[in-house]
C-alpha cells in the first residue's frame, strides 16, 4: 500500500457520513435537567439547602464550644451515675467494716489468732510436779476471743493430757514488751524500797 | 437578566457563553452551547463506540455533566477541548464496561492482541471478501467497522484528527498526551486501519 492509499483512506475518513444527534435530543436533555432541578429543590437536596442557608463560619467556634461542653457534662454525669449506682452496696458494707475495726481498736489486748496457727502441745501434767488443785494459768494473759473451745478456755484438772495454745511470736513479743514497760515504770519505786531497806 | 436573542448568542464565542452560563445559569445560553456541539460530539462518540443508542446516551450524559459541573470550567482550556474531554472519557468508560461484559459472554476463551477491541464486531464478516464490489455506503460501513477494530487508544486519536479534524494541539489537550505521542499514535492507528482495509484499497 502506498501514499495514494493513505490519502484515499484519509479522504474516506473525512467523508464518512456524519452522525447527527436525534431531533428530540434537546427535549430529552431538558426533561432530564428539569427532573434534576426538581429533585434538587425538593427532597434529596433539602438537607443540603438548609445547611447551606443557615451555615455560617461564625457559628463554627460557638458550635464547637457547645458541643465540647455538652460532652463534658454528659461524661461527668455518666460517671456520677456510675458512682451512685455502686454507692448503695458500699454504704451497706461500710458499717460492718467499721464495727469490726472499732472492736479491734477498743480491745487491743484481745487478739484473734487464726486457726492455722493453733499449735497443740500435749503435755504430761505429772512431769510438772505441781500437785492437784494448782491452777495452771498457762495462758499468760493471752485469751483467744474467737476460740470457744471449752478445753482451751479452762484447763481441765484431770490426768488427761493438757492442751496448751501457744500464741504466735508477735503476740509473745508484744507481751514481753509490755512486761518490760511495766518493769521500767516500777523501777524507781523498787530502788526506793531497796534504799530504805539499806 | 436580560433575555438574549438567538442572534446575540450566535455571535458570542464558546468561552464567552460558558462564562455567561456560569454567572447566570441561563438555559438559553446552555441551549446555544448544546446546539453548537451536539452534532460534532454525536459524530465523534458514534464513531468511537459504534452504536447509535449508546452514543446518544453518552451525548446526553455529556451535556448533563456540562450543566451540572459548569463551575468546574476554567478559561485555561478551550471550551471545545473541555467538552470533548468529557465526552471521550465517558465513551471510554462505557466501552470498557461493555468489553468487560463481553469477555464473560461470547468471547470468553478467545485470545487476542492486548487492547484490541472485543465486541460483537469481531464475529466473521463476509463484507471483507475481496470479490465484493463496494459502493459508497457499503465502503463507509466497512471503514466504520474497521475503525472499531482498531485499539481505542489509536481510534480516539484518528477520529479526532481525521474525522473531526481537530489540531494536534487540541487533541493533545483533550487526551492529556504530548503532541509527539499524539502524532506517533495517529500514524500507528492509520497503519493498522490500512491493514484492516487492505482489500478495499488494493490496487
Amino acid at each position: 500500500m502506498g501514499t495514494k492509499d493513505i490519502e484515499k483512506l484519509l479522504t474516506d475518513l473525512k467523508n464518512l457520513p456524519k452522525q447527527n444527534a436525534p431531533e428530540d435530543f434537546e427535549q430529552k436533555l431538558l426533561m432530564r435537567i428539569n427532573l434534576y432541578e426538581s429533585q434538587k429543590s425538593s427532597g434529596e437536596m433539602s438537607f443540603r439547602r438548609i445547611f447551606v442557608n443557615y451555615f455560617s463560619p461564625i457559628y463554627v467556634p460557638a458550635f464547637t464550644i457547645v458541643l465540647v461542653a455538652v460532652l463534658i457534662v454528659y461524661t461527668l454525669n455518666r460517671n456520677q451515675f456510675k458512682i451512685n449506682s455502686i454507692e448503695t452496696p458500699i454504704e451497706k458494707a461500710i458499717p460492718v467494716v467499721q464495727d469490726e475495726q472499732s472492736v479491734a481498736k477498743n480491745e487491743p489486748q484481745k487478739i484473734s489468732v487464726p486457726k492455722k496457727r493453733n499449735y497443740v502441745v500435749k503435755r504430761d501434767r505429772l512431769k510438772l510436779n505441781l500437785g492437784p488443785g494448782v491452777n495452771l494459768d498457762e495462758r499468760m494473759n493471752y485469751e483467744d476471743i474467737e476460740s470457744t473451745t471449752p478445753s482451751l478456755v479452762s484447763f481441765p484438772i484431770t490426768d488427761e493430757p493438757v492442751t496448751i495454745r501457744i500464741p504466735p511470736p508477735e503476740v509473745i513479743f508484744k507481751n514481753e514488751l509490755e512486761r518490760l514497760n511495766n518493769f521500767n515504770n516500777y523501777k524507781d519505786s523498787i530502788r526506793l524500797i531497796n534504799s530504805r531497806r539499806r | 437578566m436580560d433575555k438574549l436573542d438567538k442572534k446575540q448568542l450566535a455571535e458570542k464565542t464558546d468561552e464567552e457563553l460558558i462564562l455567561e452560563f456560569q454567572k447566570t445559569n441561563s438555559i438559553e445560553i446552555y441551549n446555544e452551547l448544546v446546539r453548537r456541539y451536539k452534532d460534532p460530539l454525536m459524530n465523534f462518540i458514534f464513531k468511537f463506540v459504534g452504536s447509535k443508542d449508546l452514543a446518544e446516551d453518552i451525548l446526553q450524559e455529556t451535556f448533563f455533566r456540562l450543566y451540572r459541573n459548569k463551575d468546574y470550567y476554567t478559561t485555561v482550556a478551550k471550551f471545545s477541548t473541555w467538552i470533548y474531554t468529557i465526552a471521550a472519557n465517558l465513551a471510554k468508560t462505557e466501552l470498557r464496561r461493555r468489553n468487560r461484559r463481553a469477555i464473560f459472554s461470547i468471547h470468553g476463551g478467545n485470545s487476542r492482541e492486548e487492547g484490541e477491541e472485543i465486541s460483537e464486531y469481531e464475529l466473521p464478516d463476509d463484507r471483507y471478501r475481496p470479490d465484493i464490489q463496494t459502493d459508497s455506503n457499503i465502503k463507509s460501513e466497512i471503514i466504520q467497522q474497521a475503525l472499531l477494530k482498531v485499539k481505542p487508544i489509536y481510534r480516539e486519536l484518528i477520529i479526532l484528527r481525521d474525522i473531526q479534524e481537530l489540531s494536534y494541539e487540541e487533541i493533545a489537550e483533550i487526551t492529556g498526551l504530548k503532541i509527539g505521542t499524539v502524532k506517533s499514535r495517529i500514524n500507528r492507528g492509520r497503519a493498522r486501519l490500512q491493514e484492516l482495509l487492505k482489500d478495499i484499497y488494493y490496487e
